[in-house]
């Protein structure tokens, strides 16, 4: 035990060691929507098959989950521990090592590394298949290298970071903002390495539309100026949250936010409050910029994206209470342990995706449709994304998008591509639809859309189904 | 400092329930309320009528006023062209 509190880098290590253990036992590892994880059906279909991901694209996601599907084993399992469990753990251990840098003390910086090892924000994105994970490491070594003033590592690891999340782009140039008229400078020479290893990896999402994948799934088929546009507009939420649901979003941010620390909260302000200094501004600039974004956006599964804030406040914490006598660090470090115990049983995602199962539930429904069906469906959302996985795993659906068949070149590229490949043909839904009927094809429609069937001309039949409900073509 | 670590220990023990209710919420999908301005349009509004006024202090007040109004002007356009804004503004 000595000779393992001698050694910083050898704590560094257990701490990595006991994170990723303690993230791989919380884990959930196959298809689950626990924790706003409904993406995982997306991200498994684009690692399996080449096809255009939700906008903007993860392209390095998708690289290193095509990488991961060729290695022996199951996929979902290998890109949970690979590219979430580990990621999330490695992110522990940065935050220890940073911490360590500027307090030289052991102590203080295990308690910041228990501080994001109870955060359960983290947690919640570490123990999942999600993107989140392995971004907000690249993000979080990107400050370990900056403190360090190896400016070229900084910028690698930022651009990987954006290749992997494009929030990771805006936070590094808002850290270009704060940072300093001389340090941006230097940085900005270094822009070229950023637009290689960050920026050009999105050319795969445009390669990917112009070589028309089949089947061509969310959006983008067909490669134009218009098709990228419409393909990059249905991500806009940012911001548009409205005055009379800006309060219960203010309400579920400060829960969240304070569940997620605790007492950690105490020095992290204390500490930004009283220093100065571009370490402090660029603390700030992450933690505010995912901040602003849940609290503005329509959609509100984008606590998410307080995951990129966790390790910057657990540092700061840490910062924090250097400042503080050695009390402070043993009721903060007592109290960050404690949440690590309790979300043992809170945020479990086993367990929690064990007591309702409803992903599984919604992809049994898929596979237990006759062979050929025709499912009408958004183009985005968990369900969907649950036929894309279950059409990637060999099963045999035809998905029919809603869509805006008078205005969008997506919808008019994807007709032309089910005339093709099914001779399904029509210039709308209702006529898509009664085309596959035609063909004798059995017809699905997504039940939350069952308001629609009247307009599409189709009557609902009596089913058990909670996801996709069968009808039939009037 | 005592009184603060209660205040926040406290609230972490009363917020919990709510914070875990909201990140295991597993349901489909959101209602969104397009007919009132969103939050995010009265901050920038307000961020861009602060820079402009603290850029043109030196300048004549209608100066600041036709700038102002341009600002606000492409701002608009801007958000019904992204598209989030577009039934609240347009």
């Amino acid at each position: 035990m000595r000779l393992v509190w001698s050694n910083y880098y050898v704590i560094a290590i257990v701490v990595l060691t006991i994170s990723a253990t303690y993230y791989t036992l919380l884990s959930v590892r196959h298809l689950s929507w626990i924790f706003a994880s409904g993406d995982m059906g997306d991200w498994l279909t684009a690692s399996a098959l080449w096809v255009v991901p939700q906008p903007p694209g993860s392209p390095l996601y998708i690289i290193l989950g095509h990488l991961l599907a060729l290695l022996p084993g199951d996929l979902v399992t290998k890109m949970t521990l690979l590219l979430s469990v580990l990621p999330g753990a490695v992110t522990v251990a940065i935050v220890y090592l940073v911490v360590f840098k500027q307090t030289k003390s052991k102590l203080i910086s295990t308690a910041s590394a228990t501080i994001l090892l109870g955060c359960g924000v983290f947690l919640s994105q570490a123990s999942i298949l999600e993107e989140y994970s392995i971004a907000v490491m690249f993000l979080t070594l990107g400050f370990y290298c900056n403190q360090h003033g190896n400016r070229e590592l900084t910028v690698l690891f930022l651009a990987l970071g954006t290749a992997v999340h494009v929030v990771v782009l805006v936070v590094a140039l808002l850290w270009l903002f704060v940072i300093g008229r001389e340090e941006a400078r230097q940085y900005l020479k270094l822009m070229p390495i950023f637009v290689l290893y960050g920026i050009l990896p999105y050319t795969l999402i445009l390669a990917i539309m112009a070589w028309s994948p089949d089947p061509p799934f969310f959006a983008g088929w067909g490669l134009s100026v218009t098709s990228v546009r419409e393909y990059l507009s249905t991500a806009g939420v940012a911001g548009t949250i409205t005055i009379l649901d800006f309060p219960k979003r203010l309400w579920d941010a400060s829960a969240i936010v304070t569940w997620s620390f605790g007492l950690a909260l105490i020095p992290m302000v204390m500490w930004l409050w009283k220093t100065s200094g571009p370490v402090k501004r660029i603390l700030a600039a992450t933690i505010l910029f995912p901040l602003w974004y849940y609290l503005t956006a329509q959609d509100p599964t984008t606590w998410t994206y307080l995951a990129f804030a966790a390790p910057v406040i657990a540092i700061g914490a840490g910062f924090g209470i250097a400042n503080l006598s050695r009390r402070h660090v043993y009721i903060v470090g007592v109290v960050a342990l404690g949440l690590v115990i309790a979300n043992v049983a809170l945020l479990n995602a086993n367990s929690l995706d064990n007591a309702s199962p409803n992903a599984r539930e919604c992809y049994q429904e898929v596979m237990a449709m006759p062979d050929g069906s025709a499912v009408l469906t958004e183009r985005g959302g968990f369900d969907t994304f649950a036929v894309f996985y279950a059409m990637s795993q060999g099963k045999d659906v035809v998905p029919v998008f809603f869509g805006n068949a008078t205005t969008s070149d997506n919808y008019r590229n994807y007709t032309r591509w089910l005339l093709g490949k099914f001779g399904i043909e029509g210039s709308n839904d209702a006529k898509i639809m009664r085309s596959a009927a035609g063909q004798g094809r059995p017809l699905f429609l997504q039940r939350q859309r069952l308001n629609y069937a009247d307009g599409l001309g189709v009557a609902v039949q009596k089913s058990t189904n909670q996801y996709f409900v069968p009808v039939t073509a009037r | 400092m005592i009184i603060a670590y209660a205040i926040i220990g406290a609230a972490t023990l009363v917020l919990g329930t709510h914070a875990v209710s909201v990140v295991t919420d597993q349901s489909l999908g959101y209602t969104v309320d397009v007919g009132s301005l969103p939050v995010n349009g009265l901050l920038l509004y307000f961020v861009a009528s602060v820079a402009v006024d603290r850029a043109t202090k030196k300048l004549p007040k209608w100066v600041g006023w036709a700038i102002l109004m341009l600002v606000l002007g492409g701002l608009t356009m801007l958000f019904r062209y992204v598209g989030g804004y577009r039934t609240v503004l347009g």
